[in-house]
Formats: C-alpha cells, structure tokens, sequence
C-alpha cells in the first residue's frame, strides 16, 4: 500500500509535483497515466526517497520509505532502466544489490531465471538490447521478492512479446495480491493492463477511478440521430436538457442524453427514427481531453 | 531469450510485511561494505587503475633511484627515504582517481539511485563505500611504500649510495606514515569530493589540485601563508608526519598539529560529504 499526502516537489522554482494525494491498492494493476513531463517519475522517485518532497509526504505500507528496514523486500522498483554500469555484467548487477538487502545469492539466479536473462548472466550489460535492459531491470525490481512493485514506463523498449510478458507477470502479481503500480504516458497501454488509473497533468491529480469511468465520464460521449424530422427533434431534446453539437440535414450529434432517453422522446412525439447511435469516447480521446489543457509544452517530450 | 511464465512461487495475499521468501539475513554495516566490494571488484577498471598505480609508483621510484645512482656524482647527497616516496606522485593521482570513481561512476550510470533505493540509511551507504575504498587504499598504499621502499633501496645498494634498512632511525615511522596516512588522506579525500561534485573530471581535478597545487604554488604565496597555512595542507602534513619535511623546512608542521590536521581533513570530508549526500536529491 502506496499512500501520498499533498505530495509536492519543487526543482527551483519549476513545481514539478503539486500537492497530489491518492492511495494505491493491493490486489490490483494502478496505473499512473499523464503526459510527458506530468510528475510521474518525479512522484516515483519521492515514494523510493531517492528525490525529498519539497511538502506533504508519502508513505509505503505506513513508513516514509527511508524508515524501512528491509525496503527491497517491501516494494521493488524499476525507475530507469539504462541506470547500470556498463562495464559489469548482469549477475553482479543484481549480485551487489542482493548483498546489500541482505538477501541469499541464489535469489539472482532466480530472478534472472524469472526474466528470462540466465543465458546471459555473466555478459556485460553495456551489450545489452533495449529489451535486455528492461528485463534486467524487472529482476532487479523482483529481487527481494516484494509484496509492492512500482515501475516507471517498463514497457518502453520491450519488443510484442515481452509486452504480453510483462502484462501478465503484472497481473499475476496484482492476482496474488501485490500492489503493482505502473506508470505510462500512453492511455492504451493503460488499457491493456491496468484496473484503476491515477491521472496526473503538470503535476497535479486529474483522475482517480477505475479505468472504465473514464469513458463513461467523458464529454466526448455522444450519440448520432438521424431523423427525417430533425429540426423538431432538436428543439425537443434541447428542452430535456440535451445539447446538440451539430446538425446536418437529417443528422443530429448529441450530448447529455442517453440513447433511450432520445428514443423515449421521440416515440412519445411520433417522431421516426432512421437511426440512433450512441458514440463511447475511445480511452485515448477520453485521456486528451482530460489532460487537454494540462499538457506541459516546456517539457521535453 | 524465452520468458518463464510459469508460477512465481507459493505466495502473497498472506504475506503483508513480504519478502521473507526471498531469503534475508539481517542488514547492516557489514551487508553494505559486502556490496560495496562487489560493485568495486565487479568492474575492470578497478582492476587496471590499481595495477597501474603499483607499477608506476614502483617503476618511477626504482627508475628514479637508478638516474640518480648514475648521475651523481656526489652519492652520499641522496636522500634514500624520499628518493622511494617520489613515486607517490602517480601512485596517489590513481588511488585518488580510484576513489573519486567509487562514486562518480555511481552518478554517471545513474545507479546511485538504486543504490540509495536498497540502502536507504545514506550515512550507512557512506560509511560503507569509505571503509571498502579506504580498505582497498590501505592495501595498495601499503604493497606500493614497501615497493617503491625496497627497489629504491635495493638500487641505492647497487651503486654504494646510501641506503636505509627496516629499523634504522626514522624508517619505521616514514614507512608506517607513508603507509596508513596516505592510504586513507588519498581515498577519504577524492571520494568525499566525489560524493560532493558527482563528475569524476571535477572531483578527480579538484582532488589532484588539492594535493599537488600547494606544493606546486608554495614559493609564490607570501611567507606567512608558507609557514602557517601550508603545513597543514593534506600534502605537506603528511610529509611533516613522516618525516620527509625536516624540522628546519619553512613547510613544517610539528607532530601534534600535523596529526590534527590530518585527522580534521579525514573527519571534515567524511561528514561534509555525509550532510550533503543526505540532504539532496540522489
Ligand atoms: N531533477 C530535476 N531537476 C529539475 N527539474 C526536473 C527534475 N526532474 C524532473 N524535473 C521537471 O519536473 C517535471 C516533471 O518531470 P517528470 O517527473 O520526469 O515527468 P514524467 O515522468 O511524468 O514525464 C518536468 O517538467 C521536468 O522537467
Ligand atoms: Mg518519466
């Protein structure tokens, strides 16, 4: 369990994360959606106590993350993959992390087992693929076997295949009772793996819900009606409440209403229907507009 | 590369503190200096700068001893203790480089922040990479004093200059000096500086130019800086303390003072660098 309160990060006088409070739950994928330059690996990186929050805090299973005693085996991370020495290879990469957590040997055997690098344990990571990277970077977060996993985009890099891979070792943690908090600037990889999603624009928190409100919530749901009577209807639907974004002819684009409704009315006034459509907003069109006016075009993308 | 999709194991929803699966003995002190070394041992680097630093240092004191064996005519002039120690010169600028390294490389593959994710108590990552680097320093400092102690003596020997023996006045406490001083003032030094700057250029420069600008500049400087201040320098302290700065040197420092001074740039770097490693954003 990840808990922020009115978190907040300063770098000068850029704020960078703003005041953001939200809770992460055991037992499902959390997804941490925003655009580039949002706060997500900066809010990340204050859950790890790698960056000290300018205000608020954020505690992981109630600890300020520097308290705990045995972090690794409390919550595992993978933050940046590419943060490795090139010069070493794989097996002590892992090795000296072990070492430190105090953990057993064989546990890097398991874990480069687990992501499928135990071929390559002893080559130098500077050889490594993009994908290479990102696995090594999972064992690493997998290494104290922790009941917690936050992991910044760790789907950048990965080929289809270890896409899919990743997706279900997130799910499967999420089904064994893990708290798995995954971020990502892309909706639909957000729709592919996670349950619930953290929205976050220019640091501050958009959208707490389960990922299918967010279609449901959106404005952009409309429904399409065409009618040979169009114009009557309009005004019909207009006085229920309903707004009308545009009409064409025998067509009519609405909003604030629900098919039914529009249906409902139209039998009542004898008003044929030709057709009736509702319109769901894709998850991508539902995340633009709720970040619509948050993007942060000063952030390199 | 086939990803394993089996089971991870019995596990979880049972499990709210975690990890004890995973195998932990308890964590401390000795847990991080173990890391420490790994992260050291684990890379080339290590390897080749700490082989250079005994070659170059035994090489220039032995080849050092040698000219001066053949162009001298006067041989009782040479000074067979300072003759040894001039290979210090490469010997240090390594060893600095070395542990300026321990953590600069830290910064610039970004695995500081992993490192300070496993082990979050940063005055313990501290304290552990200064006792493994200092470890390491006094290891080497001390093969490459009695390195460069036994070939200069050795080829002094060779060409009837004079030459100094284990136990004769002095010796044993420039050796000792030599040995412990500059393997800790060598690695203490640059890494608390790496901890500071995060570049391994400026720190390795700025702890280089610590060392070696006070020697280089001391002529220049008014007299009075030259007889209070400079004494008490890394560079000249340590030489005060062994012995190779003579009393009657405009640059010396008597024994207490030098062993304060010493102990106050040791001290001073380690919870200069250990306040501001804690304090900022790793
Ligand atoms: N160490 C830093 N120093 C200064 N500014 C930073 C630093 N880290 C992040 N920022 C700024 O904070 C904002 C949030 O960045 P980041 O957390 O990386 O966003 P995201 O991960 O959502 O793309 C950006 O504007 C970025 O430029
Ligand atoms: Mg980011």
């Amino acid at each position: 369990m990840i808990k922020a309160e009115q978190l907040s990060k300063k770098y000068g006088d850029k704020l960078a994360v703003d005041q953001l409070t939200f809770e992460v739950k055991p037992g499902i994928v959390t997804g941490f959606l925003g655009p580039n330059g949002a706060g997500k690996s900066t809010t990340m990186r204050m859950i790890l106590g790698i960056d000290n929050p300018s205000g608020g805090r954020v505690t992981v299973n109630g600890k300020s993350y520097r308290d705990l005693a045995a972090p690794i085996q409390e919550i595992g991370a993978l933050l940046d993959a590419s943060a490795v020495h090139v010069g070493r290879s794989a097996w002590h990469h892992l090795n000296w992390q072990a070492k430190a957590a105090g953990l057993a040997t064989r546990r890097v055997d398991e874990v480069l087992e687990l992501v499928g690098l135990n071929d390559v344990a002893g080559r130098k990571v500077g050889g490594f693929s993009l994908g290479m990277y990102q696995r090594l970077g999972i064992a690493s977060a997998l290494l104290g076997d922790p009941p917690a996993l936050i992991l910044d985009e760790p789907v950048n890099g990965l080929d289809p295949e270890g896409i899919r891979w990743v997706r279900s070792l997130f799910r499967r943690f999420a089904d064994e009772g893990r708290t798995v908090f995954v971020s990502s600037h892309l909706m639909s990889e957000m729709e592919l793996t996670a349950d619930h999603v953290l929205v976050i624009g220019r640091g501050k928190l958009i959208a707490d819900m389960p990922i299918a409100e967010i279609t449901q919530r959106s404005n952009l749901n409309h429904v399409k009606v065409v009618a040979p009577q169009a114009a009557q209807l309009a005004l019909l639907l207009e006085s229920a409440g309903a707004s009308i974004s545009q009409s064409v002819e025998h067509e009519l684009i609405v909003s604030g209403i629900t098919a039914p409704a529009i249906g409902e009315i139209a039998v009542q006034h004898g008003i044929v229907l030709h057709e009736l459509a509702p319109r769901r907003a894709s998850l991508e069109a539902a995340f633009m507009e709720l970040t619509h006016d948050s993007v942060d075009y000063r952030a390199a993308s | 590369m086939t990803a394993t999709t089996e089971p991870l194991r019995e596990h979880a929803g049972d499990r709210p503190a975690g990890g004890r699966s995973a195998g932990t003995r308890s964590i401390g002190l000795s847990s991080t200096i173990a890391s420490e070394w790994i992260k050291l041992r684990s890379v080339r680097s290590t390897w080749i700068i700490l082989f250079l630093a005994v070659a170059l240092s035994i090489g220039l004191a032995a080849m050092f001893s040698f000219v001066e064996g053949l162009t001298l005519g006067d041989q009782s002039s040479i000074d067979p203790l300072s003759s040894s120690i001039i290979g210090m010169q490469f010997g240090s600028i390594l060893l600095m480089v070395f542990s300026a390294l321990a953590v600069t490389s830290e910064y610039e593959s970004r695995t500081i922040r992993t490192s300070v994710s496993v082990t979050p108590d940063r005055w313990r990552l501290l304290t552990g990479k200064m006792v493994t680097v200092s470890a390491i320093g006094l290891i080497l400092s001390l093969i490459m004093v009695l390195g460069m102690f036994f070939a200069s003596q050795i080829i002094n020997t060779a060409y009837g200059a004079p030459s100094a023996a284990l136990g004769d006045e002095g010796v044993n406490r420039f050796l000792i000096v030599s040995i412990v001083v500059g393997g800790l003032m060598y690695t203490v030094i640059p890494l608390s500086i790496g901890f500071l700057l995060r570049g391994t250029a400026s720190a390795v420069t700025i702890s280089v130019g610590i060392f070696l600008i006070p020697r280089m500049i001391a002529s220049l400087l008014p007299t009075w800086v030259q007889e209070n201040v400079l004494g008490y320098l890394p560079d000249k302290a340590i030489y005060s303390l062994s012995g190779i700065i003579a009393p009657s040197d405009i640059y010396y420092a008597s024994q207490a003072p030098a062993i304060i001074a010493i102990i106050a740039w040791i001290v001073g770097a380690f919870v200069i660098a250990g306040i501001v490693f804690n304090r900022r954003d790793a």
